[in-house]
């Protein structure tokens, strides 16, 4: 596509590796009882949402291996992003790339505000590496802004997606439903 | 090709939309069990308070575990690539955000159809209608072999105890009797008959499964983005 020809991509070549990733991904990676992620932490992500009231036991598996795909997926593009540039090391700005480069990570944008300006240009200069890495604030640190608005550049805005239950019951309630021993509570 | 602007902003609308609707249609089940996730907590999820900044904990709890992203990444990659921490801990939040925004799509399905229920169908059909085609096809025949193993050993994965099976029932999802030793389906067009037969014969999922099968091959033609395409077969649902 339109999206892909930046900065000396080979269209022929990055097709090829992508449709192997795909036939890979089919074959090898459909293994029903290997989860690669906790479903109780799944099924707590979901419940974000105050509208979702109830999730049949098949959804959460779904989605972990909806999950383990999106990884191998982002990973993937990644990855010959960081080729393109003749680099062994995937760094943040290959991932910020793909997401503006590709159409179907568009959701991930409020997490990229660097792109947000500049949707098709690939961020593969050093100066921009540099950037980057000045730029990410420490995780443990970071509070999410208050009123995040959708549209708003925000580091890290999972606040937009995930609004927060504050009331004890609904840990209560997650600690009974849920066998993860690693919740901390409140 | 649009740019995917018009999601980010579509987003709000529908929350503030679904706000509404849960207010109304939010019921407690009366049994609370890992299998379903019962409704009784969502009352007090009701209520959203969006100034109290998230404790550690609950910053940890929004994330997968690191660790397991890392080990999905190495087994994408050759063994002489490196992966710099940031862009792990980055696609460590692009996971969350990916489990959040299909959940979203499917709930939204779910509360147009009158349903409390998300279901594995609801999950494909989201993905499919966010462009997610490349995924659809595995993953029905991941679902298909899960159901499987399920009716084999009599219940489910996680111990199922009879009497919630009748839940199943009354929600009108999962089985509705036992599953025939179908083989494993081969073309994904058979995948989606078995997924059908499997429902009971699926009367809020036969035009779905359908849909999603024309996604699929609509997909399976090309490894490159390809998501306009695939909103077209979902014009009825909007």
């Amino acid at each position: 596509m339109e999206n892909n020809n930046n900065n000396h991509q080979q269209p022929p070549k990055d097709n090829e590796q992508l449709k192997s990733f795909w036939s890979k991904g089919m074959e090898g990676d459909l293994n029903v009882k290997n989860h690669e992620f906790p479903i109780s932490r799944i099924k707590r992500i979901m419940k974000f949402d105050p509208d979702v009231s109830m999730i049949a036991a098949e959804a959460p598996n779904l989605l972990s291996k909806a999950c383990e795909m999106f990884v191998m997926d982002l990973t993937m593009r990644s990855w010959l992003h960081a080729q393109e540039s003749n680099r062994l090391t995937i760094r943040k700005s290959d991932v910020d790339a793909v997401v503006s480069q590709t159409v179907i990570f568009d959701f991930l944008r409020d997490d990229v505000p660097k792109d947000e300006g500049e949707p098709v240009v690939a961020a593969a200069d050093p100066v921009d590496d540099v950037a980057d890495h000045v730029a990410v604030p420490d995780l443990n640190n970071e509070e999410l802004p208050p009123g995040t608005v959708i549209g708003t550049p925000v580091c890290y805005g999972l606040g937009i997606h995930a609004p927060h239950p504050q009331m004890p019951g609904a840990w209560t309630e997650e600690d009974a439903t849920g066998a993860n021993g690693g919740n901390g509570g409140n | 090709m649009e740019r995917g602007a018009p999601f980010s902003h579509y987003q709000l609308p529908k929350s503030i939309s679904e706000l509404n609707l849960d207010q109304h249609s939010n019921n407690p089940t009366p049994m609370t069990s890992s299998v379903v996730v019962a409704g009784a907590g969502d009352k007090n999820n009701g209520i959203v308070v969006q100034q109290q900044p998230p404790c550690v904990a609950r910053e940890q709890d929004q994330y997968m575990p690191i660790a397991n992203v890392i080990r999905i990444m190495r087994k994408t990659l050759p063994s002489h690539a490196k992966i710099s921490d940031d862009a792990k801990e980055t696609i460590q939040e692009c996971v969350s955000e990916y489990i959040s925004f299909v959940t979203g799509e499917a709930n939204e399905r779910c509360q147009r159809e009158q349903r409390k229920t998300i279901t594995a169908e609801d999950i494909l059909w989201a993905m499919s209608k966010l462009g997610f085609d490349n995924y659809v096809d595995p993953l029905t025949v991941f679902i298909n072999r899960y159901r499987e193993i399920e009716t084999d050993r009599g219940s489910a994965l996680r111990g199922e105890p009879p009497s919630l099976r009748q839940t199943y029932g009354g929600n009108g999802i999962g089985f509705h009797g036992p599953s025939h030793g179908l083989p494993p389906p081969g073309p994904y067009g058979y995948g989606m008959l078995d997924q059908s037969m499997v429902m009971g014969g699926g009367r809020y999922y036969q035009n779905g499964s359908s849909g999603q099968d024309e996604s699929s091959v609509g997909g399976g033609s090309s490894s490159s983005i390809n998501g306009m395409p695939a909103f077209d077969h979902y014009g009825q649902y909007k």
